[in-house]
């Protein structure tokens, strides 16, 4: 276990006070590594917020050059980076913010073949992937892995997230049993509500990282930005999950 | 009759143009029952997103009552006020 720095301790003076986190939490968060995949809407704010809060290794995945289309929500892509790859302009931008950050960049999406290995560096998952393929291959890796995975997702105005603990809690299988048909590759989408559910995801990370609060295990955390309504859904193990059931 | 309130989400909102609605059944209807009541009122477009072409339940559709996950399957007793939620699964990113 890495100890802080100075310059560690002073950075991150103010988020050291928040109760039950402290130096312990602190370090646990240096000392740890999430996989975050893709670095879209979603995922581009979670690593923000994760580098900011001195998480020590960020895993990125995330296959393709910057398009005009990512600008209006994929924060850590930008405009003089067009046309070039995706993971080097969200490396370069988390660097700007933390330079201790170190950052293992893979420029591809999650498929079969590189999901049990990513799965398998990281201490947690975020899950901001705009297919259910991927998210599906995270899900069941995670579990196989005993690794805990942040759900997050949204679609217009709405978000949705959960925490899902292997052991202890419904999957993302057993919550979407069958292939989703209704989803389409290409969804409407505000920058604002990405990043919202996104910075939900963030904190869901560094609290089971740092070890203190209540995680959103077995509940489904669900916004409409529209009306401004929130919902708490209790969620539930299907027995016959062909992920985590028996 | 008793009244249900509905909630949709998604697409399901998407195919009913309202995020809320309400709908009249008998006391005796189950969750099943209100379901295809549904499909009749919102149409083919609603239906193939909740059943597939054998009329099976599309799982992956989350039922919510009264803030609690529900399995289709279930033997859910209907009554007056009760609100029911449609979510069809969101993933964007
Ligand atoms: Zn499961």
């Amino acid at each position: 276990m890495k100890n802080l720095t100075q310059e560690e301790l002073a950075t991150y003076e103010w988020q050291l006070d928040v109760p039950e986190h402290g130096e312990a939490g602190q370090e646990r968060l240096k000392n740890s590594t999430v996989l975050v995949s893709r670095c879209g809407g979603l995922g581009s704010v979670v690593a923000y917020e994760l580098a900011a809060a001195g998480v020590g290794t960020l895993i990125l995945a995330h296959a393709g050059n910057v398009k005009h289309s990512d600008l209006n929500r994929q924060l850590l892509m930008t405009h003089d980076w067009l046309g070039k790859p995706r993971v080097e302009s969200a490396e370069r931008r988390l660097k700007e913010l933390n330079p201790r950050l170190n950052i293992i960049s893979v420029p591809e999406n999650i498929n079969e073949t590189n999901a049990e290995r990513l799965v398998g560096m990281a201490d947690v998952i975020v899950d901001a992937a705009p297919l259910f393929e991927e998210r599906f291959l995270m899900n069941r890796e995670a579990v196989k892995q005993n690794k805990p995975l942040v759900d997050c997702a949204m679609y217009e105005l709405e978000a949705q997230i959960t925490t899902i603990v292997p052991g202890e809690t419904a999957c993302l299988s057993c919550l979407y049993p069958e292939h989703p048909v209704a989803w389409k590759r290409r969804f409407p989408v505000f920058g604002a509500v990405s990043g919202t559910v996104a910075c939900l995801g963030a904190m869901e990370a560094i609290k089971l990282i740092s070890g203190f609060g209540e995680s959103l295990k077995n509940r489904l955390l669900t916004m409409d930005m529209r009306t401004m309504d929130v919902n708490i859904i209790n969620i539930k193990q299907r027995k016959e999950c062909v992920v985590c059931g028996n | 009759m008793i009244t249900i309130k509905l909630r949709f989400t998604a697409q399901l909102k998407d195919q009913v143009g309202l995020a809320t609605d309400t709908v009249l059944v008998n006391e005796t209807d189950t969750l099943q029952d209100l379901l295809s009541h549904l499909v009749e009122k919102y149409g083919n477009d609603f239906g193939t997103i909740l059943f597939d072409e054998n009329e099976n339940y599309r799982h992956s559709n989350l039922i919510v009552i009264n803030q609690i996950q529900e399995n289709y399957e279930d033997d859910i007793t209907l009554v007056d006020g009760m609100e029911v939620t449609l979510m069809s699964p969101i993933s964007g990113g």
